[in-house]
C-alpha cells in the first residue's frame, strides 16, 4: 500500500526465502529493489540473499527485521542497509530513495 | 497330623505380622517392616538347625527354610506398599554386611562353646554355630540373585501385562518359581560335592514347592486387602537401575540429569525470550506503520477504504499479541495441567475453538466445517483441550492467503495398540509446511538449533498440551506430496 503510493510498483511477494529466490529467478525484468525480511520459514532472508546474490551481483537488497541479532552478518553481505522493526516509515522511504539512486555493486 | 499342624502355625505366624504391618501408615510401617526382614534374616540362618517338619516321607522343611521364604514374601509386601526398589538395594547391602558379622560371630561362639571352660547352661552344641564360608557365600549370592531377579520379573512383566488380575497372579507364580530355583541352586552352591547331592536337590525343590503354596495364600490376602497399592505398584514402571546402582552412581546419575534438564530449560526459556521479543517487535511495527499510514492518508477523503483496512490490521495485531501473551501465560502453566483429567465432550470443546475463531477473525473469509460419522464423543482432558483446539485453528487461519479460508474438521475412530482413539484431522488450505520443517514442528529447541525459521508457539503449546493427554499430534500435507496446498494436523485422543 505505502510503496504503491509513493509511485512504486510492486511486482511480487514471496512467504518465504526459497520462494522469494525462485520468484527473483523467474522474473524476466529483474526488481530494481528488494526488501527481504530475515525469519522466514523453508529459507531464512541471509540465505536467500546468498542465493540471489550467487546468481547475480546486479541486484539491490534493503533488509527489514524484527532480529536485530543478524545486522553485522546481513550488512557483511554487502546489502545496502538494515532496518530494525519497529521502523518509522519514513525512514524506509528515504532507504528506498538512496537504494534506487545508488549504482548496483 | 501335629506336624502338619505346627508347620501351619509356623508359617501363619511369619505371614501374619507383615499382613498386619502393611496396614500401618508411614514411617512406623517402614521401620518395623525393616526390623522383621532382620528378625526372618537372622532366623534363617539359625531355625535351618534347630528344627524341622516332616510333611511327607520325602518332604522335609526346616524352620530357617520358612523363614527365608517368609523375608521374600516380606519384601515383596514391602516393596509394592512403597513402591520404592531402592528398598532391594538396601536389602543387598544390609544381606552382605549382615552375613560378614554372622559369620564372625559364629567362628567366636563356636570356639567358646567348645572350650569347656565356658559356661553354657543349656549345653548348646557348638555345631550349631558352625558355619562354614561356602555355604555362607552360596546363601549371601543366592538371596541377592533371587531379590533381583523376582523384582526384575516383575517389572518386565508390568511392561507386557495390562491386566491387574493376570499380572498379580502372574506375580504368585514368579514368587513360588523363584523359591523352587533356590531349592535347585542352594544345594548345588552350598554341597556341592557332597554324596547325597541328587536327593537334596530333589528335597529342595520339593521342600521350597510346598513353601511357595503356603505363602502364596497371604500373598493372596494381601492382593485382596491392598489392590489400590497393588494397582499403583503394577501401573507405575519403577527404574531398574535402582536395584543395583551404588547410591553414589545414582547421585552421579542424578546430577547429570538435574543438569540436562537445567540446559532445557535454560534453552527453551531462550527460545521464548526470543520469540517474544521478535513477535513484539513486528506487531509493533505493524501497528505503527499502519497509524503512519493513517496520518500520509488522512487529508486524502478517497482513501477511506484505505483507512478500514489499515484499522483492521491494527486490529490484527492487537489480536496476534493478545494470543501471543495467552499462550507464554499458559507455558508457566503447563506443570499444572497433569492433574485434573476427567472426560469432556469433544465436539463441545470444537464447536467452541471454532466460535472463537468466527469472532476474532471476523473480518476474514472464513469456513471451518465438522465432517464426522460419529456424535457423543468423550476424551480424557480439561480446559486446556480448548486452548490446544485454538492454536491449531489460529495456525490454519494465520498462515493462509487465500481470498477463501477453508478448514475441515474430519472426526473419526482409530484403533491402535488395543486402545481406541479419536481422530481429529483440521484440513486448510494455508500456505502448508515444508517437509523439513514439519519433522521439527513439535520438537524441543535447542540451543544450537538455526531459530530463524521456527514460526511460534501455537502448535509446540498444542504438542505440549495434547502429550499430557495421552495423545499424538503430528502433521502431513492436506495433499499428499504438495506441501503448498495446505495443512493436515492430525490428533489422536484416547477415547473414555
Amino acid at each position: 500500500m505505502l510503496l504503491r503510493n509513493i509511485g512504486h510498483e510492486v511486482i511480487g511477494k514471496a512467504l518465504n526465502g526459497e520462494e522469494a529466490v525462485k520468484k527473483y529467478l523467474s522474473f524476466s525484468i529483474k526488481p530494481d529493489l528488494i526488501i527481504m525480511d530475515y525469519r522466514m520459514p523453508v529459507k531464512n532472508g541471509i540465505e536467500a540473499c546468498k542465493d540471489i546474490l550467487k546468481y547475480t551481483n546486479n541486484v539491490r537488497i534493503i533488509f527489514a527485521s524484527a532480529d536485530n541479532s543478524v545486522e553485522k552478518i546481513v550488512l557483511s553481505l554487502g546489502v545496502l542497509c538494515f532496518l530494525s522493526k519497529p521502523f518509522e516509515i519514513q525512514e524506509l522511504i528515504t532507504q528506498i530513495g538512496k537504494a534506487l539512486t545508488k549504482s548496483i555493486f | 497330623m501335629i506336624n502338619l499342624i505346627y508347620f501351619f502355625l509356623n508359617v501363619l505366624v511369619f505371614a501374619l505380622i507383615p499382613l498386619i504391618f502393611a496396614k500401618l501408615r508411614g514411617t512406623l510401617r517402614y521401620i518395623l517392616n525393616y526390623t522383621y526382614l532382620g528378625c526372618l534374616f537372622v532366623f534363617s540362618n539359625i531355625l535351618g538347625s534347630i528344627y524341622a517338619f516332616r510333611i511327607s516321607s520325602s518332604i522335609q522343611i526346616s524352620g530357617g527354610n520358612i523363614a527365608y521364604s517368609a523375608m521374600l514374601m516380606a519384601i515383596l509386601f514391602m516393596v509394592v506398599s512403597e513402591r520404592d526398589l531402592t528398598i532391594i538395594r538396601n536389602i543387598v547391602y544390609s544381606i552382605l554386611i549382615l552375613n560378614v558379622i554372622f559369620f564372625l560371630l559364629y567362628q567366636i561362639i563356636f570356639i567358646f562353646l567348645k572350650d569347656n571352660s565356658i559356661v553354657n547352661p543349656l549345653n548348646i552344641s557348638p555345631l550349631l554355630f558352625n558355619m562354614t564360608i561356602n555355604i555362607v557365600i552360596a546363601g549371601t549370592l543366592l538371596i541377592i540373585f533371587e531379590l533381583v531377579l523376582m523384582f526384575f520379573l516383575f517389572e518386565k512383566i508390568k511392561k507386557y501385562v495390562k491386566n491387574y488380575e493376570l499380572t498379580s497372579f502372574i506375580y504368585l507364580i514368579i514368587y513360588i518359581l523363584v523359591l523352587i530355583l533356590d531349592g535347585f541352586l542352594f544345594p548345588i552352591f552350598a554341597f556341592t560335592l557332597d554324596p547325597n547331592l541328587r536327593y537334596m536337590i530333589i528335597g529342595g525343590i520339593q521342600g521350597k514347592f510346598v513353601l511357595g503354596l503356603m505363602f502364596s495364600i497371604p500373598i493372596f490376602i494381601f492382593m485382596i486387602l491392598n489392590h489400590e497399592k497393588l494397582s499403583r505398584y503394577i501401573e507405575q514402571p519403577l527404574p531398574l537401575k535402582d536395584l543395583i546402582l551404588w547410591p553414589r552412581l545414582k547421585l552421579i546419575q542424578q546430577i547429570r540429569k538435574s543438569d540436562e534438564q537445567y540446559r532445557e530449560a535454560y534453552d527453551q526459556a531462550e527460545f521464548y525470550k526470543d520469540l517474544f521479543a521478535h513477535d513484539i517487535s513486528n506487531i509493533l511495527h505493524n501497528i505503527k506503520t499502519s497509524i503512519d499510514l493513517i496520518i500520509m492518508f488522512r487529508k486524502e477523503s478517497e482513501n477511506l477504504d484505505r483507512f478500514n483496512e489499515l484499522t483492521e490490521l491494527i486490529n490484527e495485531q492487537i489480536t496476534r499479541g493478545r494470543n501471543m501473551v495467552s499462550n507464554i501465560r499458559k507455558l508457566s502453566l503447563l506443570s499444572d495441567i497433569e492433574e485434573d483429567l476427567k472426560s469432556i465432550e469433544l465436539f463441545k470443546v470444537i464447536k467452541e475453538s471454532i466460535r472463537f475463531i468466527e469472532t476474532t477473525y471476523y473480518n476474514k473469509r472464513i469456513d471451518i466445517q465438522i465432517r464426522s460419522q460419529i456424535e457423543d464423543v468423550f476424551v480424557y482432558a480439561n480446559i486446556y483441550l480448548l486452548f490446544a483446539f485454538k492454536n491449531i485453528l489460529i495456525n490454519a487461519i494465520n498462515y493462509n492467503n487465500s481470498q477463501k479460508i477453508e478448514v475441515f474438521i474430519v472426526i473419526s475412530h482409530e484403533k491402535r495398540d488395543g486402545i481406541k482413539y479419536v481422530k481429529i484431522e483440521v484440513k486448510d488450505n494455508g500456505i502448508g509446511i515444508a517437509d523439513e520443517l514439519k519433522e521439527r514442528l513439535f520438537k524441543k529447541v535447542l540451543m544450537t538449533e538455526d531459530r530463524s525459521k521456527r514460526m511460534g508457539l501455537g502448535l509446540l503449546l498444542a504438542n505440549k498440551f495434547i502429550s499430557l493427554f495421552k495423545g499424538e499430534i503430528s502433521v502431513k500435507d492436506r495433499i499428499p506430496g504438495d506441501y503448498s496446498k495446505g495443512t493436515n494436523i492430525i490428533v489422536l485422543l484416547p477415547e473414555v
